[in-house]
């Protein structure tokens, strides 16, 4: 069943055109991996797809719904959760109410009594600490945090939410090997608890070792999709991200 | 102890009625609404219940109507400026505070004009100020703690983020003005029937800076900032009375050390020292091992 669809989707930010029509459709349940060039508007599309940025035109489908001008709230509200390319943890909250942040609509929409659902909320973002690995470090302050363990306290919050659909921007970034290789396991067993989530990546070991379904941008549009082992060893996906002289090297 | 509480009596009135002033400001700008309106109700508390008790209206039926009737032009207000934010909306809310003391100047049968009012009824005791100072915490105390706490800091700090979190910024934005009116207007209330005279001046320029002083220096991230920072601005006078004209120059000295030093106020300093207790630099940590090891 189809979660997300993007339709002749185009961002443009007066004379520059950094989403230009593209074109996407997200089954339930897979992993998708959006890859592509510096500038080649992965991070302006999950902008638009989370409606933290303005659609110039084109349709944003979320689970049935025409959302191209829905406020942000209402599709996180939705089902709809993601991280940030640069981390945007609250520094003066520890890493808990920081992932509590991420339950805290659960309150307002959970059903049932006020107290189950804070109730729920709190356990649902213990899990999700407890997912990442991060429980001894529930109290400390982000600040205090090497970078790698703050990007996974950003996954947390995210999945604390009881996201119908993750948008993971860079989520590995700054990450040692051991920790992208734990990320990746959670992200695998997110898929097969039936989460759908969109990776943006330039680790392309990663979006190899994870996706199972790869859209590749070049210039805001679409280049090429497809299974990623071959999508990523095509000739103009090649050339896209080495330039044509390394490309036929 | 009781002769002290009697010669620091108006002190203590003066203080109290100032924190929750400072609670209206503060609760604005937690949610980074950088809003100064509360003054602006604060006068227009003042001059109603002034006015209604006046007429013969009972004290809290006097200040409930005037602060639930206050809440409608707070909502209207607050969706007018909707889209502005940080300094803008400081300018716009100054202006704000700036026609409330020209139509007090002018609205003689009300506000008694340039004179003000005097002999308002005193129908507020120091007891009654300070639960309801009491009751204003308890609800703030609450209204940080959890959920809505989170919200306010994210609002403040992002609102991207707090808008992909789900919260509905506008809305909270909004809710969070006419909470910090209806707070600006009970104290406005509260002074004008505790110090039985209410001039147009008051509630200008000087108050704005008075409230903003609570804030610098009790803090902005806890409900307790302004009520330690309203009995510090209040005080302050009175213990440098020895400095006599060099008075001002030294409580502006102290602000700006604070702003400076301890960006956070009391609140800031008492939370950075209980984190430094909590959660020991790595620096720290790393030296005290390397001493035990050394003694080992």
């Amino acid at each position: 069943m189809t979660l997300l669809q993007l339709e002749n989707v185009k961002v443009w930010f007066g004379g520059v055109r950094a989403v230009d029509g593209v074109d996407m459709r997200l089954e339930e349940g897979k992993l998708y991996g959006i890859i592509g060039p510096n500038g080649s508007g992965k991070t302006t599309l999950i902008n638009a797809i989370s409606r933290l940025t303005h659609v110039t035109a084109g349709r944003i489908s979320y689970r049935g719904s025409d959302v191209t001008n829905a406020p942000p709230h209402l599709v996180a509200r939705a089902g709809m959760a993601r991280t940030f390319q640069s981390i945007r943890l609250l520094d003066h909250l520890t890493v808990r109410e920081n992932v509590l942040l991420g339950t805290d609509r659960l309150g307002d929409h959970g059903g049932g009594s006020r107290r189950a659902a804070l109730a729920a909320a709190a356990d649902a973002a213990d899990a999700a600490i407890e997912r990442l690995g991060l429980q001894s470090l529930a109290g400390q302050y982000p600040d205090s945090l090497a970078y790698g363990t703050q990007r996974r306290v950003e996954i947390a919050r995210a999945i604390a939410s009881g996201a119908k659909l993750l948008l993971l921007d860079e989520p590995i970034a700054g990450m040692s090997r051991t920790e992208r290789d734990e990320v990746a396991d959670v992200l695998r067993a997110l898929r097969a608890d039936g989460l759908t989530q969109v990776l943006i990546e330039h680790d392309l070991r990663m979006v190899l070792r994870t996706c199972d379904f790869v859209y590749v941008l070049n210039l805001g549009r679409n280049l090429a999709q497809g299974l990623p082992a071959e999508t990523v060893s095509l000739p103009e996906v090649q050339e896209a991200y080495l330039g044509r002289t390394h490309a036929g090297a | 102890m009781l002769d002290w509480f009697d010669s620091n009596e108006a002190l203590i009135q003066s203080a109290l009625a100032l924190s929750i002033l400072g609670f209206s400001v503060q609760l604005a700008l937690r949610a980074g609404v950088f809003s100064l309106a509360g003054v602006g109700f604060w006068a227009i508390g003042g001059y109603s219940v002034a006015n209604l008790v006046g007429d013969g209206w009972s004290t809290p039926l006097a200040i409930a109507v005037t602060v639930g009737a206050t809440l409608l032009p707070a909502l209207g207000l607050a969706l007018i400026l909707r889209r502005l934010r940080a300094l803008y909306l400081a300018m716009a809310t100054f202006a704000f505070v700036l026609i409330v003391q020209i139509v007090a100047l002018n609205w003689d049968s009300v506000t008694g004009g340039p004179v003000g009012l005097f002999a308002i009824p005193v129908t507020v005791s120091t007891l009654g100020l300070l639960l309801v100072v009491i009751a204003c915490a308890i609800g703030l105390f609450f209204w940080e703690r959890g959920r809505h706490g989170r919200v306010m800091e994210s609002l403040r700090e992002d609102e991207q983020l707090a808008a992909s979190l789900g919260v509905d910024v506008p809305r909270e934005r909004v809710k969070v003005f006419v909470v910090s009116a209806g707070l600006g207007t009970l104290s406005g209330s509260l002074n004008a029937l505790m110090f039985n005279t209410l001039t147009a001046d008051q509630a200008g320029f000087g108050l704005i800076t008075t409230v903003l002083m609570v804030i610098v220096l009790g803090g902005t991230r806890a409900w307790w900032g302004p009520l330690v920072g309203a009995f510090i601005v209040t005080w302050l006078p009175e213990v440098l009375r020895f400095a006599e004209d060099y008075r001002e120059v030294i409580q502006g000295a102290i602000v700006l050390l604070v702003v400076v030093y301890a960006p956070g106020g009391v609140v800031g300093a008492v939370r950075a020292l209980r984190r430094l207790v909590r959660q020991p630099p790595r620096r720290l940590l790393a030296f005290n091992s390397g001493v035990k090891e050394a003694a080992e």
